[in-house]
């Protein structure tokens, strides 16, 4: 088989992962949990008969799935995630109204993951969306960069910017409200 | 808008200034369709020294390393450098063994040859042009720069002009040691485009002394055509700009850039994980130092040759003399006419600097080679020899001038061919000219077909590495619907 007929998956990058391994072989530390959008990963360090620190939680799911999967596996399942994960991008969006303090009603668009937002495509550039202007459903507002991994932030839905909470190039919470937009 | 275009240079001189040539093949296929796709002027696959390092360390066929690479990079035109008259090997060769070779690679699926002379003298690979068109192959001579007083911007001017008439496609200026200078770039780089019109100009330099970059910028505004880049973890160091920063710095200069970004970093991600997989080390950036740089700049001595250098003066327990030999080799340099210090005048002036050094005497002992350079084996230097040291070289030696073009007619090809036999392939028979007899049989005995991989993705690559790691009791992780644990 020719190499070219397998694509690479980009739903994670080979340099991300040698981030997380140089992690895990750098860090003193006996427990790492690292998360990422639709990632999740957790690691108990130190010999067999040392009792860990704090078990992990099981998962409901990990007592059915086998413990070790066939690459092939987790490559079919990996292309499900990620339609998953695309439809629940915004689990806020088109919900309950936006907080209390806000008094602006409207989709939110929150954050998927813990990283930077940055307003702009670029220093220096045109911000994506101002207040007050016209957006389409799917259109991007902003970027949410993760270990130099840059996440497009869409609105859910067609309408008119009414707030933008979030300052440019600040640390935002994953699910953490970065713009309201009042639907068409 | 004025368009820059792309000369990709991981598999050539990446592999070569950063890791030996020793990637092997198994490496390259993965991505090889990406680079193909992602808008690459050219991508140049293969050197004199990778082929050599195919044969000799990592037993494999290098001839079969160029078919597999063409056929996964239909669209693109791929390029192989090729070292003047010793072409793949050492020795200078005939005109026949380099019809013969050139005719080889373009039945592998090669649409360009990039061309250079150590002594920037055509007279020796004007042959090479010649059968290239009459097959139908590209020509790009590589002008090699060298820092002298007799290298001037006229000097490559009117270099350039000759390359011009002898009919090529692009004229290519060269820094092998990253020796320009922005400054320098700023006068060099128009004096050649003066001399050549409106024919591609292309231009590499690189980054052993942290200039590489800043010589790109300069040129891209000064109306280059083509650049030579490489992935990120194959550029910088001793090797060239990578293509990531250079592409940004064309774009902020309002030049034009049909790369395809998503792959261009996806080529950038891959090789992260090959030198993690081979571990190999990063092109790390070099940052411009004045002293060091007029310490190179006086003798040129190339990086690979550098440490060889010292390796040698150290077994003869004289590392101390290092300095010394190095000032001399300056000297020879300039008293033999300034050769380009790249092979094989790079040795040439090394050698005699150590045997000046220590035996007290200069040109006491002189290398065979360094006699026929002499005699104008190797053709034109670039300034006449100092009179004095040419009685030095050639006392008690035939003192005859030697016609490089006498030995071109050779026929080599056939009495190779009468010794080994009509069933030898032309390439096994190009092989039984390049190496030596040990060398191939060792070769055939150790050499193993080249595997094509699967692709292990990153998430697979991830579990594979978590597993070898011991110090790890468990290990839990989740992605989408995935849930995998691991106990030990």
């Amino acid at each position: 088989m020719l190499p070219d007929q397998k694509e690479i998956n980009y739903s994670l990058s080979y340099k991300e992962i040698l981030e997380i391994l140089k992690i895990i072989d750098e860090s003193p530390c006996q427990e790492l949990r690292l998360e990422l959008e639709g990632f999740k990963l957790e690691i108990i360090k130190g010999k067999e008969g040392l009792p860990p620190a704090s078990g992990i939680a099981p998962s409901p799911a990990s007592a059915a799935s086998p413990s070790v999967a066939l690459p092939g596996v987790i490559k079919a399942r990996e292309e499900k995630a990620t339609k998953i994960e695309k439809r629940e991008e915004f689990p806020g969006a088109g919900g309950p109204a936006a907080g209390e303090i806000l008094k602006v009603t409207g989709a939110e668009v929150k954050s998927p993951l813990t990283g930077t937002f940055y307003r702009a495509p670029a220093p220096g550039a045109r911000p994506f969306v101002e207040v007050g202007e016209a957006v389409e459903a799917g259109e991007q507002v902003g970027i949410v960069e993760v270990m130099k991994l840059m996440n497009s932030i869409k609105t859910p839905v067609k309408g008119t910017v009414r707030q933008i909470l979030v300052e440019n190039e600040t640390m935002v919470r994953m699910g953490q409200t970065l713009m309201v937009i009042e639907p068409a | 808008m004025r368009e820059i275009r792309f000369n990709e240079e991981t598999l050539r001189d990446g592999q070569q200034s950063l890791w030996a040539n020793r990637m092997p093949t198994a490496s390259m296929l993965p991505i090889a369709a990406a680079m193909d796709r992602a808008g690459f002027g050219s991508i140049n696959i293969m050197s004199g020294s990778a082929f050599e390092a195919c044969i000799l360390y990592l037993n494999e066929n290098p001839w079969e390393r160029l078919r597999l690479l063409a056929k996964l990079m239909p669209k693109t035109d791929l390029q192989i450098l090729i070292r003047g008259r010793s072409a793949f090997g050492w020795r200078r060769f005939p005109n026949d063994a380099i019809e013969l070779l050139i005719k080889c690679l373009q039945k592998s699926g090669i649409q360009g040859l990039a061309i250079f002379d150590g002594l920037n003298d055509l007279n020796n690979i004007k042959w090479h042009f010649q059968v290239a068109k009459e097959i139908g192959l590209q020509v790009h001579p590589a002008l090699v720069f060298a820092l002298s007083p007799v290298h001037s911007d006229a000097y490559y001017a009117a270099k350039a002009r000759d390359c011009v008439e002898l009919g090529v496609q692009s004229v290519s200026l060269a820094d092998a040691s990253g020796l320009l200078t922005p400054e320098r770039v700023r006068t060099l780089i128009p004096a050649i485009r003066s001399a050549i019109g409106n024919l591609d100009f292309s231009f590499v330099s690189h980054c052993g002394t942290g200039l590489g970059s800043a010589c790109y910028q300069e040129a891209m505004k000064l109306g280059v055509d083509i650049l030579s880049t490489a992935s990120i973890p194959l550029s910088q160091g001793n090797s060239i700009p990578s293509t990531w920063e250079t592409l940004s710095y064309a774009r902020e200069n309002g030049l034009k850039v049909r790369l395809d970004d998503f792959l261009v970093r996806k080529i950038d991600d891959y090789f992260h994980w090959v030198a993690y997989q081979e571990k190999k080390p990063l092109g790390q950036t070099v940052s411009f130092n004045p002293a060091q740089y007029k310490k190179y700049a006086a003798h040129q001595i190339p990086g690979g040759m550098m440490s060889h250098l010292v390796s040698q003066l150290k077994n003869l327990g004289l590392e101390h003399r290092v300095p010394e030999v190095l000032e001399e080799a300056g000297r020879v340099r300039q008293e033999i006419g300034y050769p380009v210090m790249v092979t094989p005048f790079s040795q040439i002036v090394g050698v005699q600097a150590v045997f000046n050094v220590i035996q007290k005497e200069r040109y006491r002992t002189i290398p065979s080679d360094l006699c026929l350079y002499a005699r104008g084996y190797y053709g034109e230097p670039a300034a006449p020899i100092d009179p004095d040291i040419q009685d030095r070289i050639l006392q008690g030696e035939d003192p005859t001038p030697i016609d490089p073009a006498e030995n071109y007619l050779e026929p080599l090809v056939s009495k190779a061919r009468k010794e080994a036999g009509a069933s030898l392939s032309d390439e096994e028979l190009l092989l039984t000219l390049f190496f030596s007899h040990p060398t191939l049989e060792r070769f055939r005995q150790n050499s193993r077909a080249i595997e094509s991989p699967a692709v292990t993705q990153p998430l697979t690559a991830l579990i594979q590495e978590l597993g070898k790691r011991s110090q790890l009791r468990k290990f839990y992780l989740e992605k989408g619907p995935l849930r995998l644990e691991q106990t030990w």
